[in-house]
């Protein structure tokens, strides 16, 4: 049983054993620069935790998820072509969709599609080009369409259970990202793949703090839709 | 490795749930209130796909009493919210009421609960 064995390889040396350590990284990483800046800025701003604590939170473990599958995807670099279409486009879309609804439900569609679309499109070629240019093509579709799809998603949802609306989207997204993870490991199994990159825990601690940093600065500071001022 | 990475999986969980408890809180309810004594009556419509209140002009501290023309509500815009003040409610013939007091001054938004119909108030 391949998913057996999946989960067992978590707990081995090779790629699979590093993906949990790169979760605590990420969140350690993402969840220090928050406090820091909360120390420094963000205390004085009234409200801030019961306004933006909650999304906050929900994208330091969106980011760190997102940062896993880009670890392990970088770590076997390429892919046959079927594989990368559909690599590109789930991390397109899921590191679309997530950041999008979830800067959407604070600064509105527009900045929550804005940021979305960036993220989105940015993963989404960067992934998917491992395997050429129908990945890449693939992953800037995905993202731009995610993108677009989290802040739409975040706005009609405004008065009806949002943050229920975001837990249950971030599970999905797990599982969805999860399921890539799986599908790489397999990939990598079956065709006698081996290590080809090796990224240092600076890479996840630095990506954590970047998206941790520009997320923040967006849902707290950044422009908003006439509707959220 | 094995007890390793369980090392690293309680950690990973104790980070969730202390960030998790820290950040997650809930937002605060506005202190709308029902209204009592002698309100101030408002007809609220929809026109063009918009939210019409009649008049749109209230007094703060003094309660407030919408009265739905269910007739011209078509839709979802009979699901009313105003996040401002905690008011949120399905109009229907039979109770076409809502009542809050707003406690602030400023102007505010009236919007279905998918925010496709919309409108403003201002409350001085």
């Amino acid at each position: 049983m391949s998913f057996k064995e999946f989960v067992k390889s978590l707990n081995n040396d090779k790629v699979e054993g590093e993906l949990v350590k790169t979760i605590f990284v990420s969140l350690v990483a993402s969840f220090f620069v928050l406090a820091i800046l909360y120390f420094l800025r963000l205390r004085f701003i009234a409200d801030f935790i019961p306004k933006y604590g909650f999304f906050l939170f929900f994208a330091a473990l969106s980011y760190s998820l997102i940062l896993l599958s880009v670890r392990h995807i970088r770590a076997y670099k390429e892919f046959a072509c079927m594989s990368g279409m559909m690599i590109g486009m789930t991390i397109g879309m899921i590191s679309g969709f997530l950041p999008g609804f979830l800067v959407g439900a604070t600064n509105g569609m527009f900045w929550g599609s804005v940021v979305g679309m960036s993220f989105g499109i940015l993963f989404g070629v960067w992934n998917g080009k491992c395997c050429g240019v129908m990945g890449a093509m693939e992953g800037m579709m995905a993202g731009f369409m995610g993108g677009l799809m989290g802040g739409m998603t975040a706005l009609m949802m405004i008065n009806d259970n949002l943050r229920a609306a975001a837990v249950i989207v971030f599970m999905v997204s797990a599982v969805i990202l999860f399921g890539l993870n799986y599908m790489v490991y397999k990939e990598a199994r079956d065709n006698g793949m081996e290590r080809k990159h090796k990224d240092s825990e600076f890479f996840i601690i630095f990506w954590s703090f970047l998206l941790t940093v520009i997320t923040t600065w967006f849902i707290v500071f950044g422009p908003r839709s006439v509707l959220f001022q | 490795m094995k007890y390793k990475n369980l090392f690293f999986i309680l950690l990973t969980l104790a980070i969730i749930v202390i960030a998790g408890v820290f950040l997650i809180r809930g937002e605060g309810t506005s202190s709308g209130g029902t209204a009592t004594g002698n309100a101030q009556v408002v007809k609220l419509s929809v026109e063009g796909g918009r939210y019409v209140l009649s008049p749109s002009e209230f007094r703060k501290d003094v309660p407030v009493r919408i009265e739905a023309d269910i007739s011209k509500m078509p839709g979802c815009s009979k699901s009313i919210v105003i996040s401002a003040f905690g008011v949120r409610k399905i109009v229907s013939e039979s109770d076409n009421v809502i009542e809050f007091t707003p406690t602030k001054t400023g102007t505010f938004n009236i919007a279905c609960s998918m925010n496709m119909y919309r409108g403003v108030f201002t409350v001085v």
